[in-house]
């Protein structure tokens, strides 16, 4: 009997899911022989490929997973697909979410009495967020120039320990510190800035969003002349539409 | 039509910035479109600088060709907005399936070398070139296994490509892989493939396995064994486009570039100073 195409998709399909042996496999189409080493690698491929990606974007937070716990960063790869299964044709889209599903992990980590560092999940994070500010398609805010533009409120220093484990991965964990950073793609020079706003930039852009009006803003206990400086280092920035 | 000629390499973010000023010889680039698509950033807007410079070629590895599921709308129109925005007037990928039933493996898997799979390949390969409103051609794969079949790569590369009226992309690092892989004759398996249907060529490193396989990385030199079945099949296609492919582990533009001159200096032996025209 001749191996036709639909059953050959189903036997790779349950090979590559490894619901099959390499040695079912070769049962189900007809192969002759002891299964070789290529069977073996195309299994092994399909939990390295995802695998690779993540730690290309989150490489960071992978090295620093695996100090805080070997083999952390794998389970939070499988803790991923299994919320958010493989359903796209565009591999880059694997390591949109990644940080909605390390924060869910580490809910499911503190219900256990096993929590894993908070620092953990918001470094994964400032890394979705940098990586979309680089690399992400335009997502237009209203009242904002730049392309892409995320505000996050952290509790620790994420942004001075990202760059400190850039030049040695070993560093220790940063103290508590809350901040808030503006992550954003510039619209000129298309590339990811972050900025750690003073309170008179965050009511600045709170206005530019239509968040706050300026009577609001001037009530906050800004002068006229501290919103326009404050608009103007954004302009100067490309978050806000130069004059 | 492109006017692309000569050895060019494919358009990685390391280098972006460094090609458009780089002083070294640099005959044109290939991009992959699903770099781009749905994406922005410093990349694409050196891509777009650099697309005002050079000759472009695109190649996809998403495409899922031999696959059974229908292409997805939103990547068909992605690809064709793309090409067409960048005036792409071709597009290839490869012989093989990555996709099965809602399954992604982002991975190249073989077919079985069949008759059902020649109809159904070159059905597909004549569906996407009418949807791209362009001209598609295949690229022959690396494989480490060999499906059951009724017939050998040559063969079957050759059946598709004439049922489906496509050219095709020959990887000349795949041709040695799949030789080594299977205990074939590199120049042998060279030689059944329809050389004379060939678009371009591909060159690229590998990586020899702790399995014992050769795996097609894209992320060392050319092998040193591939030089001479480059030049072999230079002689066989004709003056087609020659690219250096470099995708993992990606090195500055410079050690991408000597590779390219090594190729390049094969290219003028053999097309140049040889006679060898244009492949029709």
């Amino acid at each position: 009997m001749s191996l036709t195409l639909d059953a050959y998709f189903e036997a790779m399909t349950r090979l590559l899911k490894h619901e099959d042996t390499p040695e079912a496999f070769l049962e189900r189409v007809g192969g002759e022989g002891p299964p070789g080493r290529g069977l073996r690698y195309y299994q092994s491929a399909m939990q390295i490929i995802p695998g690779n990606i993540l730690r290309e974007v989150y490489g960071r937070c992978a090295a620093y997973a695996d100090r805080v716990e070997p083999g952390l960063f794998d389970e939070l790869v499988r803790h991923h697909f299994q919320l958010c299964p493989i359903s796209r044709w565009q591999i880059f889209r694997l390591a949109e979410s990644f940080a909605d599903s390390v924060e869910s992990y580490a809910a499911e980590r503190e219900a256990q009495n096993r929590p894993i560092p908070t620092a953990l999940v918001e470094l994964v994070d400032y890394e979705q967020c940098l990586w979309l500010a680089r690399s992400g398609a335009p997502a237009p805010t209203h009242g904002i120039a730049a392309p892409v533009f995320i505000m996050r409120r952290y509790t620790y220093a994420v942004r001075d320990w990202l760059n400190a484990l850039r030049k040695d991965p070993a560093t220790a964990e940063p103290r508590a510190e809350e901040q808030i950073w503006v992550i954003y793609r510039d619209p000129h020079e298309e590339r990811a800035h972050v900025l750690r706003p003073t309170p008179a930039q965050l009511l600045a852009l709170a206005v530019a969003t239509g968040d706050l009006t300026d009577e609001q803003a001037l009530g906050a206990g800004l002068t006229p002349d501290d919103l326009a400086a404050a608009r103007a280092s954004l302009r100067e920035r490309g978050l806000l539409e130069r004059a | 039509m492109s006017g692309a000629r000569g050895v060019g390499i494919g358009f990685r973010r390391r280098f972006a910035d460094d090609v458009l000023t780089t002083d070294r010889t640099l005959d044109w680039l290939e991009v992959t479109p699903e770099n781009f698509i749905g994406r922005g950033g410093r990349f694409t807007a050196a891509f777009e600088r650099a697309r005002a410079d050079f000759d472009v070629l695109a190649h996809g590895v998403s495409l899922n060709l031999g696959g059974p599921d229908s292409f997805e709308p939103d990547q068909i129109e992605g690809l064709k907005t793309f090409l067409d925005r960048y005036e792409i007037d071709s597009f290839s990928d490869h012989l093989c399936f990555s996709t099965a039933r809602g399954f992604y493996s982002y991975d190249l898997l073989p077919l079985p070398f069949t008759e059902e799979a020649v109809t159904h390949c070159a059905a597909r390969i004549r569906e996407l070139s009418d949807r791209l409103e362009r001209a598609v051609y295949i690229e022959n794969i690396s494989a480490y296994t060999i499906m059951p079949g009724t017939m050998d790569e040559g063969a079957f590369t050759t059946a598709v490509c004439d049922e489906a009226d496509c050219g095709i992309l020959l990887d000349v690092n795949n041709i040695f892989v799949n030789a080594t892989n299977h205990g074939l004759d590199p120049e042998a398996l060279l030689r059944s493939l329809p050389a004379h249907r060939a678009k371009q060529i591909h060159l690229a490193g590998h990586l020899d396995h702790r399995s014992g396989l050769k795996i097609d990385t894209h992320g060392a030199p050319v092998h040193d064994d591939v030089w001479p079945l480059f030049e072999t099949a230079l002689g066989l296609t004709g003056d087609v486009p020659v690219l250096i492919e470099w995708d993992t582990d990606v090195p500055p533009l410079e050690t991408v570039l000597d590779e390219a001159d090594k190729a390049r200096a094969i290219y003028r032996k053999v097309i140049q100073d040889g006679g060898q025209r244009r492949a029709g």
